[in-house]
């Protein structure tokens, strides 16, 4: 069977009994959403890239666990690398908005700078959140999984998603959108209340 | 369609996504008569712009090859593992059984009494016919001494003694070699050399009469016997 047209499950299968092609088919297929995720969790491309590393070398040490019943292969991935990412931050491996700022200019040198002082913007709101809401912004709005997807992986009811995930975009817009808007509105609704 | 109706659906239909048509035309209608789900509307479009240009910003981002040629590399050593695990599994089996008889092979080389290699003993005479005595120290040397004996010649002085040939102590089986025996060291009293045909002395002191006997390794019968000494 090509790799290509191979299910994620079926390539860790093959993975597990031994098939190299298969696992560099399953690496390159998921690891750059896990670089991203990390990427995007923390604002350090150090620890990006130390967490794709610990993913797959966990799945190549113990993908034998994985259970089909569980979830899919990129929850099972996604839920190693939040632990990896998690593990960083708390121990202060994240980039802050000199960092994300950097990055960009240093990635598309074509972007003008307005454009890049705002990506840099949204980049630091981002990081500014607490972690719980942070997870639910990238998974669903920047990596743009369903909120079930995202639950498979934070572990939690797809309710919870959504609230954290409506509680955070509530923050961000208060950070990042005029200050005229965000918090007439924010007086016509009553917040969310997210269970951490 | 009320405000916190509105306010559930508002980050999918700003996204484009989730909502059921009948759910977002009633959304939408609900903005048009609500100035400020309108306003909140314009504001979740205008984040999820932002956001996804954030997101536009990293797309073509991934981990560097070396990330992949190293866990390529763990990968392969990882799998290299089981089979070498698989020999070292089946090689005790056979291994260990191989050691545990060459233990017991060794063990059966060191501990058992080495054999005596005794000279030939050629009945010539009934048993009790008296031999002339030959002293070890008088007879010739012999060419190659056994490891034993010149173990013995190591010993102190007082041990050491003039021993005599041996003697034979039956005629059966008179002509047949003995294949392995062991040597005991007895004392018996002088006058038991009478019954070897031996003089008595009457001015012998006392004391015990040194003697070593081959015993048959099979029978365990004494089938010779040499003078070595005196006891005091």
């Amino acid at each position: 069977m090509q790799e290509e047209d191979a299910s994620d499950g079926e390539l860790l299968e093959r993975m597990v009994s031994g098939d190299g092609e298969a696992f560099a088919a399953l690496y390159r297929r998921r690891q750059a959403g896990v670089y991203r995720f990390a990427l995007q969790m923390s604002g350090s491309e150090a620890l990006a890239e130390d967490v794709v590393q610990e993913v797959f070398l966990t799945l190549v040490r113990a993908g034998a666990t994985y259970d089909p019943a569980c979830g899919p292969v990129t929850a099972f991935l996604f839920g190693i690398a939040r632990n990896h990412v998690r593990r960083g931050i708390g121990r202060g491996r994240h980039g802050g908005a000199e960092s994300a700022r950097e990055l960009l200019a240093a990635d598309q040198p074509e972007t003008d700078l307005v454009r890049r002082e705002t990506i840099a913007s949204v980049r630091a709101a981002v990081l500014a959140l607490p972690v719980r809401y942070r997870e639910a912004v990238v998974l669903c709005d920047l990596e743009e999984m369903d909120c079930r997807e995202a639950a498979e992986i934070l572990g939690c009811a797809v309710g919870t998603v959504k609230s954290r995930l409506h509680r955070a975009r509530r923050m961000l817009a208060g950070r990042l959108l005029p200050a005229g808007a965000a918090p007439a509105v924010s007086r016509a609704i009553r917040p969310a209340r997210c269970v951490p | 369609m009320n405000c916190g109706e509105f306010e559930a659906l508002v980050g999918d239909l700003a996204r484009g996504r989730g909502p059921e048509e009948s759910a977002r035309r009633a959304a939408t209608a609900h903005a048009r008569e609500c100035a400020g789900c309108a306003s909140r509307l314009v504001e979740e479009r205008e984040l999820a712009g932002l956001l996804g240009l954030f997101a536009a910003g990293v797309a073509g981002q991934s981990a560097p090859p070396r990330v992949e040629a190293a866990l390529l590399d763990a990968f392969r050593r990882r799998h290299a593992l089981p089979s070498m695990r698989r020999h070292w599994l089946v090689l005790p089996r056979w291994a260990f059984v191989a050691a545990a008889v060459a233990l017991v092979m060794a063990a059966a080389l060191f501990v058992r009494p080495r054999p005596i290699i005794a000279p030939p003993l050629v009945a010539k005479r009934p048993v009790v016919a008296p031999v002339p005595v030959a002293v070890a120290a008088e007879s010739p040397a012999p060419p190659a001494a056994p490891r034993a004996v010149q173990a013995r010649r190591r010993r102190p002085p007082e041990r050491q003694v003039a021993a005599t040939q041996f003697y034979p102590l039956t005629s059966v089986d008179a002509g047949a070699r003995i294949q392995g025996g062991t040597i005991v060291r007895i004392g018996m009293p002088p006058r038991a050399l009478a019954s070897f045909g031996w003089p008595l002395d009457p001015d012998d002191p006392g004391g015990a009469v040194e003697a070593e006997v081959v015993l048959d390794g099979d029978t365990g019968m004494a089938r010779a016997i040499r003078f070595v000494g005196r006891r005091p």
